[in-house]
This record gives C-alpha cells, structure tokens and sequence, in this order.
C-alpha cells in the first residue's frame, strides 16, 4: 500500500510512534512497516532485516514527497463528496469558532487532531460534488470520525500542501 | 515533517492577531480592570448576545464570513468594555 492511500487513522498511528520518545529506531520501523502493509507486527519482525529497512526507506521517500502532492479541489470520503476550505477569508464563523476549540500550537496536536481539523475545514458538497453544502457545526464529531476512518491521507495532505 | 499544516495555522493565527484585542487575557490579579469582557462568555455567548438573543439567528451568524464575525466580536467588546467604564464611573460617584 502506498503511505498516500492511508486513512488519517493510520497516519495518526504512524506519527505517533515516529515522535515517540520511548520507542528506538527498530522498533520504529517494524511499527511503521506494519501499519502501511496492514499486517501484524509478528510478520513484520520475521521479515529478512534488508527488506524490512529497504520497506522503511521507501515509505521515508513516500513521506518526504508528501508535500508534492497536487491540491484536490474536491475528493470523496466514506461514499461522500468533500469540498475543502483552502483561504481563511473563506472560513465562516461556525469553522472559525470551531478551529479556535482545537489545539493546534504544535506539530502532535496538529497530527492528534487532524481529523477533527478536516472536518472543520471540508464542507460536504451537493450532487457529483459541484457545490459545498452549509457548514453544519452540530454533526462534527460524526463527521470528524468519518474524516479519521475512510478520509485518505493524499486527498487530505494536497489540501494542506496548498498554502505552502 | 508537518511544515504544511505550520504554513496553514500560521495563516489562521495571522487572521486572529489582527483582532489581537479580542483575544487579550483578563486580568489575572481579579482586582484590576477586566482588558477582556469576553474573556468571561465563552463563543457561543458571543453569538447569543450577536443574536440578540434570539436561537432562530444562530445559523445566519455561524454562516456568516468568520472576519465579519470577528469584526462584530471586536464591536461587542467595544460596547462591553464602554459599559464597564461606565459603571465603573458611576461607582466612583
């Protein structure tokens, strides 16, 4: 599996074992291996260590091309069409109150509460999403575990990409 | 590794700190003059007193731009903080 097809889901996993002060480099990668190939961690300890490492350095080289990756003006999460909000003159005010309740001061947070922040920031869009409906702040947190399970970490990381 | 996500929020803080007012922190000693009055009623009264009071006004204010939003705030917080002056004047009397 390519690390740009991953729900946020298994990036958040993936993140927080990266900036884990507890676990070591070794531990680490089979952690990392694991959650993109979608195996247990035993199967992944039995892989011949060149291919393990070779593995790891491809999804490091997937990573680093993360923020390559094109913006998406829309795309499609859990059978639904999502319409990104991308300036923040675009915010509405229900969006604006709702970003100022998250933290999003460092790095961790920012990854912990991606989710939330996407479905903050996503509208859902009309018919073969060519219209973004009205932001609804009361069915967030269903919609912020949709983002976590079925949102793919490319479609959502173009959105981000896009302000660089 | 995350630096796209920085570039976005440092926007988003960039938008906030043009209302640096709004966003001051009480006085922490209790005894002094309150810098916030919003500091003590939370958005969701911010946009009950925006409404009016009245419930029915709650999706028109929360669709409205968020800087039009935060300009209404920084007026609230205005007039609050005249009203306080104002008491605060008359107490003195």
């Amino acid at each position: 599996m390519k690390l740009q097809d991953l729900t946020i889901d298994q990036f958040q996993r993936i993140a927080a074992l990266e900036l884990s002060p507890a676990l070591n480099d070794a531990d680490k990668r089979l952690g990392v291996v694991a959650i993109v190939e979608g195996v247990d961690v035993a199967i992944v300890r039995d892989m011949p260590a060149a291919s393990l490492t070779k593995r790891y350095k491809e999804i490091i080289k997937e990573w680093n091309e993360l923020p390559a990756l094109a913006y998406k003006r829309k795309f499609k999460a859990g059978g639904k069409w999502w319409i990104p909000t991308v300036f923040t003159d675009e915010l509405t005010a229900g969006q604006l109150i709702d970003l100022m309740e998250m933290n999003t001061t460092d790095e961790r947070q920012l990854v912990h509460n991606l989710h939330r922040i996407m479905a903050t920031l996503c509208r859902e869009a009309g018919w073969l999403g060519w219209f973004s409906k009205k932001y609804d702040g009361a069915s967030h947190a269903e919609r912020a575990e949709l983002m976590k399970k079925h949102a793919k970490i490319g479609d959502v990381w173009g959105v981000v990409s896009f302000f660089c | 590794m995350f630096g796209g996500w920085s570039v976005f929020f440092a926007k988003f803080r960039g938008l906030l700190a043009n209302f640096e007012r709004l966003f001051q922190a009480p006085d922490e000693e209790g005894s002094g003059p309150v810098t916030n009055p919003l500091a003590g009623y939370g958005w969701l009264m911010v946009v009950w007193r925006m409404a009016n009071k009245d419930v029915l006004k709650f999706d028109a204010i929360f669709a409205m731009k968020a800087v039009e939003f935060l300009n209404y705030a920084l007026l609230i917080h205005d007039i609050l903080e005249a009203e306080r002056q104002e008491a605060e004047r008359m107490r003195r009397r």
